[in-house]
């Protein structure tokens, strides 16, 4: 019987975990394989490290993309977090009507790899588009948010900030679980309003601000949409992030042992992220079982 | 601590299964390939699968059935608007009807993603019987993935002495093969806005451009009379292919990319035709660039709309859908050209073109090339496609939609103005999308001023001369 239950038990979870082992792991181990070749989706040929070679020694774009990839991903997380907290903090303090602000500011999260955001969004910030409108409509003449090329960049990374369901979901659940009593017993002391959050609230929710960190660093090091959809890299390539050069290299190029290397440099930049944030975090991230 | 641990092996699995997706269609692809064995493997069988209900069709059992007699499903690919799909579903729905053993399923899109998702399908061996390829695309698809069946072995079938001997030499045959067959030609002219230029035309409403001088000197006074009209726009591909590379052209007088992967041009001439092209933005002549390449196509441009641009270089086959919808009088007319200018540097090419699986097996081939002669030839087809594909480059298809007043006057006049005009082909590898990315990248940078003439021509012949050798294999 207990045999007969661990079977089921795989049954249970056989389609999720075909689908990691097809179409993750699967791939993920033959990227590495082909990133040591040349590989145009017809021919094949084992070139050792020559690809990582090349990226590092002469390919600019890669580099430059890395550059505005890196830079994007330094300016948008910290934007699209701190925009999370703020509002799960004024959800937290909303006694009517939290059900319909919920769904509100959760809805962007739930519409699919934002193709849907990043149309909206050329929208909003076209030359004539709706931002324009209403600038001109109290007198201000708006730029060409995304047809100028020192602003393109930094109007796309304002996007993901449309996508904070997710962090302000956990953040909300993290305020929640802040034992009033401290809080309190803080205000009984004297602590201002400012010090009970600094002191009491943002250590007690630093596990989910360092866990936010890292699934929102891993998330948009990798985005793709926005480039491909509203720029397409451009102009004068400002918005040609390291996700879509990657693509151009597999599928324009038909460079894919080039773009598997590319794409393996990412990982290891990933995971290098993920490491130094978990090195980092006994400095400021506070669980409750340890002194 | 044990959390700590727990946690980094979690962002390890998250990183790795986020990281691992953009390879997924890397890895798709050599499975997919094993399918294609199966499939090999299936046309060898002796039919087993013949007993198979039409719910099993699509692969081995189909491949099987397909020399016994049996019904026969064919795959054909393309990509377009609504009005190519409409008409498209319905020319298959007519020829299925006539041919009872026949089955054409349609895998229709837009052109963005299609070239990706063909050579993947191609790759993997899973690439429909019959698609639909850009003209740009063929050298290379040819030379890399072997990917189109040798027509000529149809000629039995297929009527190819419809098709101009000039458009099957330069375009249509790869050595002595057939390697497809265009669905149509075009051309490119400038389509005008009468009633906006009508201080530059004549009494009969000919607009009195034959140089770019002509061009700028009337766009300069349109806008001064009016700054918010300019003499023309375009998208990104269209400033490039309309109006830099005619240029450049008609200053060489040479395929810019030639067959044999050398350049048709050098710095000087390249640094020439930049400072020309950089005055159709200096001089307020066209749409400031940074304004007009955000919107996808002319439909969705207002200037264009509300009757503020003087006109538009494109294709002669899209004039009518440029213009549906507009309650403006329209003209065409000829390219522009320098004073010392030969030939006039528009592109005279097949519009679409399409392609026979060289994988798929002999009985598909025959049916696929069946399907195409009545599809490209008929009077019936043509007379359900319109110009759907562009003017049709099949001359009894084109017959067939004159004899029937299916062409527009705007587009027999844009036809005319083509063909009376001296033009070099394309070259095999000029269209190639990374090519043609290059050209697009330096462009840019000296639009923006991020680099001179001078400069962009000197990177832009070293980024396209370190191209066409990797193109080229060497």
């Amino acid at each position: 019987m207990h045999k007969k239950d661990k079977y089921l038990g795989y049954l249970y979870i056989a389609p999720w975990l075909i689908g990691f082992l097809v179409l993750t792991l699967y791939p993920f181990v033959v990227s590495l394989i082909y990133s040591f070749t040349e590989y145009d989706m017809f021919h094949i040929r084992f070139i050792g490290l020559q690809n990582y070679a090349d990226i590092f020694t002469k390919d600019k774009t890669a580099l430059d993309s890395l550059g505005k990839t890196l830079l994007y991903t330094a300016v948008s997380v910290p934007l699209k977090l701190l925009a999370a907290l703020l509002v799960a903090m004024m959800l937290h303090k909303i006694r009517r009507g939290r059900a319909l602000y919920y769904t509100v500011f959760y809805l962007p999260s739930i519409l699919g790899s934002s193709v849907a955001l990043a149309v909206l969004w050329k929208y909003v910030f076209k030359k004539d588009g709706l931002l324009n409108l209403l600038l001109g409509a109290i007198g201000i003449s708006g730029a060409n948010w995304l047809g100028d090329p020192k602003l393109v960049l930094y109007v796309m990374m304002l996007l993901p900030l449309w996508q904070m369901g997710a962090p302000m979901v956990l953040f909300l659940a993290a305020l929640k679980n802040v034992p009033g009593d401290l809080q309190e017993a803080a205000r009984i002391d004297g602590a201002r309003p400012f010090q009970v959050f600094r002191r009491i609230t943002l250590p007690m929710i630093s596990p989910i601000i360092f866990f936010n960190c890292i699934m929102q660093t891993i998330e948009i090091i990798q985005i793709f949409t926005p480039a491909y959809l509203i720029t397409k890299g451009g102009p004068v390539k400002q918005t040609y992030l390291y996700s879509l050069y990657l693509y151009d290299t597999a599928f324009r190029d038909m460079k894919i042992g080039y773009a598997s290397a590319l794409s393996w440099i990412l990982f290891v930049i990933i995971i290098s992220f993920t490491l130094a944030f978990f090195g980092l975090s006994g400095k400021w991230v506070f669980y409750g079982d340890e002194r | 601590m044990k959390r700590k641990c727990l946690a980094l092996l979690l962002a390890a699995c998250m990183g790795m299964s986020l990281a691992g997706c953009a390879e997924t269609e890397a890895g798709g692809d050599s499975s997919a390939g094993g399918s294609s064995e199966g499939q090999s493997a299936a046309q060898e069988g002796s039919g087993e699968e013949a007993e198979d209900s039409e719910n099993a069709e699509g692969s081995s059992g189909e491949q099987a059935d397909a020399g016994s007699g049996e019904e026969i499903t064919l795959r054909f690919s393309w990509w377009g608007g609504d009005s190519r799909h409409e008409a498209t579903l319905k020319a298959i729905e007519t020829y299925e009807n006539a041919h009872p053993g026949i089955k054409i399923e349609p895998e229709y899109s837009s052109f963005s993603g299609y070239y990706e998702k063909l050579v993947t399908q191609l790759a993997s061996s899973n690439a429909p019987e019959i698609f639909q390829v850009d003209q740009g695309w063929v050298a290379e698809l040819s030379a890399r993935g072997d990917a189109f069946a040798d027509l000529s072995a149809y000629s039995d079938i297929i009527d190819m002495s419809q098709i101009s001997e000039s458009m099957m030499n330069d375009y249509c045959k790869i050595g002595e093969e057939v390697s497809v067959l265009p669905f149509g030609y075009n051309g490119t002219v400038f389509l005008y806005n009468k009633t906006l230029l009508a201080d530059w035309c004549d009494e009969a409403g000919n607009l009195n451009m034959s140089s770019w001088d002509d061009f700028i000197r009337i766009g300069e006074e349109l806008h001064a009379k009016d700054p918010e009209c300019y003499m023309t726009t375009a998208v990104t591909d269209g400033y490039l292919r309309y109006i830099l590379k005619p240029m450049l052209e008609q200053i060489t007088n040479e395929i810019d990319v030639q067959d044999d992967f050398t350049l048709g041009f050098d710095k000087e001439q390249m640094a020439r035709a930049y400072e020309s092209f950089l005055r159709i933005f200096s001089q307020q002549v066209s749409q400031p660039y940074d304004e007009a390449v955000l919107y996808d196509s002319m439909q969705n441009n207002p200037l264009w709309l509300n009757g503020k641009i003087g006109g538009i270089f494109l294709f002669f086959s899209n004039i009518d859908t440029e213009i549906a919808g507009l309650d403006y009088d329209y003209g065409v007319v000829g390219m522009p050209m320098f004073a010392d200018a030969q030939i006039s540097g528009q592109e005279c090419c097949p519009s679409l073109m399409v392609a026979v699986n060289k994988k798929a097996d002999e009985a598909r081939q025959k049916a696929a090339a069946e399907f195409l002669e009545w599809f490209i030839n008929s009077e019936e087809a043509s007379l359900i496609l319109g110009t759907v594909r562009g003017v049709p480059g099949s001359a009894s298809a084109l017959q067939a939609l004159e004899s029937n007043q299916m062409l527009s006057e705007l587009m027999s006049r844009g036809i005319q103005i083509s063909n009376d005009t001296l033009s070099l082909k394309n070259g095999a590898y000029e269209l190639n999308s990374s090519v043609k990315a290059v050209f697009v990248d330096y462009m840019e940078k000296v639009i923006y001023g991020v680099s001179t003439p001078e400069q962009a021509s000197e990177g832009m012949i070293t980024d396209l001369e370190a191209l066409l050798k990797d193109l080229s294999g060497q």
